[in-house]
């Protein structure tokens, strides 16, 4: 007999022991035949309630506690329920059920100890019972993420809420940094708003059961099922896996611009965003004692290359930071700082419509940014932007105007599109290899609800995750699988101070109560709540203090980090 | 001087010191009670023996032990008198025996039995008797000043029964007594708060029922019409009681956080915040299902009109919305106070009655006459007029708690794959659970039954 068999029916053996109480102390409510049965079933509900054995006092101890409620339940509520009456719950209605409290209690002390020392004599007799051996556990299935971006963090947190504490899977993560970055909010620490660790979430913190591995996944084998991956500082090894998820985003596309490639500042990483703060706050240092008019003209033109929403937030922010800033150099001419935004199309911001894109290039034009439209790059020295229609002397150009899918994926042997991202299934799988899953930035994944392709945007990529996690579920216990299905709900881009625009399901808005709208959502959006709560600290900060102008790492080197 | 510190030689001696004592204040048996205290104790010691830990445990294994003693008096008594022995009118008459078995023969019992037990090995700067002292002491001034300010007029409190400044010092010694005492049991606010309970419960045994009328010369009536005189004063040492727990607790809490927990090294791996956020959102989720589940009874007895009133309403289905209100802000009041200490039914069942019953005495006896702008009143009778309410609240307490301990479950579920929870243990209720909830939950409900 297992050890639960034998618990449950000693417990039945002292619910009929002790049952002779609860007969005599309930009679006037329960027939007697009722009272045992009801003592039996209790006694083995107990046995099924305490999982483990207890001493005899704290057995006696618990059971009688659970008198009181007992009592409550069937003598005051549940039984006059049944017989069609109030349920007996006056105080002189009580008090004639007063016996059968006092004999509940009893009976559950009597039944507790009971069972305890019937529990302790069998033991000591019988011996321990024997524990049945555990059936073999399978193996977890190894998932593992690449790419430590909203996508992939997003396929984490939504696998671990999928299995939940099943241990039927094994997670792994493989980023190249060990946080996520917030990137709707890239631009204000560029534009020193925030600091720049509280728009970036620990993946060891926010994660609870997967595993983190830092590292660049370098080659990935569909066919072995391993992953290579490389450490920043140290050697190569390799990661196996079951299901393996590609969520490997995107890197700047420089459209074989050497020139640009060498001289611009990238804005993608967080390490990007200070390297750029720092690198203007260091101009501003330069300009305030330089003589040569052409020279300070150059340190204080900051050219933006891009009018998407990560451009235009840039200018935006980057106007409203170094225009802020001049006080504090009464030696530098007010005339001579620009922010340029310089963009191949007719207009910014195509993703929204054109009177919201109107209103934010008047507003930013309004606040001091010079607009470059219909106007191509085309290369870039340490002193000079280069144009199709001319050349602006800088040394700050950032570049925001083209991405692609991360290389990698082309390695894989499997479809790519022209962009370089991998053509999945609908599901999120690629064609034969369903244990391959591909979303974000690095899918070209169509969208069930639209038929067209999905947008390589963050939005599109956390609700990719959710499906994916369920997909993954639905594999792993051999249920049908959905296709990817979203209706976009929107887009917001915030350009100034107090100044956004926000399209919502067709609705449009701007000025402050977009703005508002753009910090309510992203606050929301922002993981976990401690970091939600440095940065409103920030906010408050800011409404009170000036920005900061302290630079915060060693200069030098072009791009952030040192890289 | 080892003999002393056996199991079984203190609470011998003390339960036939204390046997004797109890039979000498109700009947003239004092050669039985001696022997029959002195045989029960230990067997009781015996039972318990390296189980309990500390002087808070022993105490409440005592108050518990007195409780049932009580209640199975009537067992002894001939097969056809046995209904007549059973009922509540016999229950009244036999009122003093159950103070005299608290005061007389479980408290001092269970103080031995803590006395005599071997406290666990704990961490560094985990307890500490000066820190005992001082937090009580605190949480005890703070608790009284509470009370004076808030219910003095509804019903007296304090040891003495003298001038503000003199129940200001009892209730520090209380305070700094109860520090002594609990201090090495509790793990949580929840906890703590039905500690003190019971301590106030304790405390209104041995104040406004013995020292009290003792000191005045006016003799020590235990009897049922004396003691139901006394409710109010029950009530107040209650809540004075919650109160003296919840402060202690915070402020223990506090200096715990501040001086030890702070430290890096020793730092929770969720963090205080998150564990906080998570706790109230499970707590509006099991509050709002408990207030669902009272809410039938509440439109039955036709209260919603009333709970309205307290918002100036008087429709029933804007009663109902100010209940269900009510009941997710108390929800997650539950879960700031219960969490990470109970996980499994029985206890979060204990825990959700101690809460129903708080909520009873707290609510529907104090804030809610207070909001529809009467002077409320913790008399026997009210509370007695009250009691459906009370069995209402207890359902309340009772599925909240189930609804809460499921998701904590769940969490400790998905904890036992986190690796950073590896090696750590959780701050669950054991030991002194059982005989709290029965001595707090049994005293507590029984009290206005008999006596009303």
């Amino acid at each position: 007999m297992n050890p639960r068999s034998r618990r449950l029916c000693l417990g039945a053996a002292a619910g009929l022991l002790s049952s002779p109480l609860l007969a005599l102390s309930s009679r006037a409510d329960l027939p007697a035949p009722v009272a045992v049965l009801l003592a039996v079933a209790l006694g083995a509900l107990l046995a099924l309630l305490a999982p483990t054995r207890r001493a005899i006092v704290e057995s006696l101890l618990a059971a009688a506690a659970l008198g009181l409620p007992l009592w409550a339940l069937l003598h005051v509520i549940a039984l006059p329920l049944l017989a069609g009456m109030e349920p007996r719950w006056t105080a002189a209605a009580m008090r004639e059920v007063f016996p059968q409290l006092a004999g509940w209690i009893l009976f559950q002390a009597l039944l507790g100890w009971s069972f305890a020392v019937l529990e302790a004599l069998v033991e000591r007799w019988l011996g321990p019972a024997p524990v049945p051996e555990a059936p073999p556990v399978p193996p977890p299935t190894r998932i593992l993420i690449l790419g430590g971006g909203f996508a992939g963090v997003a396929t984490a947190e939504q696998l671990e809420r999928a299995f939940g504490g099943s241990a039927e899977v094994e997670l792994t993560l493989v980023s190249e940094t060990n946080a996520m970055l917030f990137t709707p909010m890239l631009a204000e620490v560029a534009a020193s708003s925030l600091e720049a660790s509280h728009i970036t979430s620990p993946l060891r913190t926010n994660l609870r059961r997967t595993t983190v591995v830092r590292g660049r996944a370098s080659r990935v084998d569909l066919a072995l099922q391993r992953v290579q991956v490389e450490a920043e500082h140290g050697p190569s090894w390799q990661l196996g896996y079951d299901h393996v998820v590609l969520a490997l985003g995107s890197v700047s596309n420089y459209l074989g611009m050497t020139g640009v490639a060498e001289h611009a500042f990238d804005f993608k990483s967080i390490a990007d965003a200070v390297a750029i703060r720092n690198h203007v706050i260091d101009c501003f240092e330069r300009a305030d004692c330089e003589v040569d008019a052409e020279e300070r003209r150059r340190l204080l033109t900051f050219v933006v290359a891009g009018g998407g929403f990560a451009g235009a937030e840039l200018a935006g922010g980057l106007n409203d930071f170094v225009r802020g800033m001049l006080p504090y150099y009464p030696r530098v001419p007010r005339d001579e700082v620009q922010v340029v935004l310089v963009h191949g199309g007719e207009r910014i911001l195509m993703e929204l419509s054109e009177p919201l894109a109107a209103y934010a290039q008047r507003t930013m034009a309004a606040r001091g940014v010079t607009f470059r439209l219909k106007t191509r790059l085309k290369d870039a020295t340490a002193d000079r932007v280069v144009l199709s229609d001319g050349e602006i002397p800088s040394r700050t150009l950032v570049w925001t105007a083209g991405t692609a899918p991360n290389p990698l994926l082309k390695t894989l042997g499997v479809e790519v599109d022209k962009r370089g991202a991998v053509v999945t299934e609908p599901t999120m799988q690629v064609g034969k290899h369903t244990n391959v899953w591909v979303l974000g930035d690095a899918a070209s994944l169509p969208n069930a609800a639209t038929g067209k392709a999905c947008p390589p945007t963050a939005q599109f990529a956390i609700r990719q995750s959710k499906q994916l996690a369920r997909n993954l579920l639905a594999v792993l216990h051999g249920e049908p699988l959905r296709p990817f299905r979203f209706k976009p709900l929107g887009a917001l881009c915030v350009v100034g101070h107090h100044t956004a625009c926000a399209e919502i399901q067709g609705l449009r808005f701007s000025g402050l109560f977009a703005w508002l709208l753009w910090r309510g959502i992203y606050l929301s959006k922002l993981p976990s709540l401690e970091r939600k709560v440095r940065v409103v600290f920030d906010w408050v900060v800011e409404l009170f203090f000036p920005r900061d102008i302290v630079q915060t790492f060693e200069l030098g080197s072009r791009r952030g980090g040192g890289k | 001087m080892n003999a002393l510190r056996s199991w079984w030689l203190a609470p011998a001696v003390v339960g036939g010191l204390g046997g004797a004592l109890a039979q000498a204040s109700t009947n003239d048996n004092v050669a039985a009670g001696a022997a029959g205290g002195g045989g029960l104790a230990l067997l009781w010691a015996w039972s318990l023996r390296g189980r309990v830990r500390d002087l808070g445990d022993g105490l409440l294994h005592g108050l518990a032990l007195a409780l049932l003693l009580w209640l199975s008096t009537p067992l002894f008594a001939a097969w056809q008198e046995l209904a007549v022995a059973c009922s509540c009118d016999a229950a009244r008459e036999r009122f003093p025996e159950l103070v005299a078995a608290i005061v007389c023969y479980g408290a001092p019992l269970g103080l031995a039995l803590g006395a005599v037990a071997a406290p666990p090995r704990v961490a560094a700067g985990a307890h500490g008797t000066s820190r005992a002292l001082v937090v009580g002491g605190i949480a005890g001034f703070a608790a009284c000043l509470l009370f004076e300010r808030v219910a003095a007029t509804a019903a007296p409190f304090g040891p003495v029964g003298a001038g503000a400044t003199l129940r200001l010092f009892g209730a520090m010694a209380i305070g700094a007594g109860y520090g002594l005492l609990f201090q090495r049991a509790v793990r949580g606010l929840g906890q703590s708060l039905g500690f003190g309970i019971a301590w106030g419960m304790l405390w209104w045994c041995l104040g406004p029922l013995t020292a009290l009328p003792w000191w005045r010369g006016d003799g020590v009536d235990w009897s049922a019409a004396a003691v139901g005189a006394q409710y109010g004063a029950f009530v107040a040492h209650v809540v004075f009681g919650l109160v003296l727990g919840l402060a202690h607790a915070c402020v223990d809490k506090l200096w715990f956080g501040f001086f030890v927990a702070s430290d890096p090294l020793q730092r929770d791996r969720e963090g205080l915040g998150g564990r906080a956020v998570l706790a109230l959102a499970w707590g509006a989720l099991a509050g709002l299902v408990g207030g669902v589940v009272f809410a039938p009874a509440m439109w039955d007895r036709g209260m919603l009109p009333y709970v309205a009133q307290a918002l100036g309403g008087s429709s029933p289905w804007f009663g109902l919305a100010v209940h269900l209100g009510a009941s997710v802000l108390f929800g997650m009041v539950y879960g700031l106070l219960f969490r990470a200490q109970v996980l499994d039914l029985a206890t979060a069942l204990g825990s959700g009655l101690l809460f129903g019953f708080v909520l009873w005495l707290l609510g529907q006896l104090t804030l809610f006459p207070h909001l529809l702008g009467e002077p409320f009143d913790w008399s026997l009778p009210n509370a007695a007029a009250a009691l459906p309410s009370l069995v209402g609240h207890l359902v309340y307490g009772a599925a909240m708690a189930f609804v809460f301990v499921a998701c904590e479950l769940r969490h400790a579920r998905v904890q036992a794959v986190d690796p950073r929870w590896r090696g750590a243990s959780r701050a669950l209720v054991v030991g002194s659970a059982a005989p709290l909830w029965l001595f707090v939950l049994g005293f507590g409900v029984t009290l206005p039954v008999v006596l009303g």
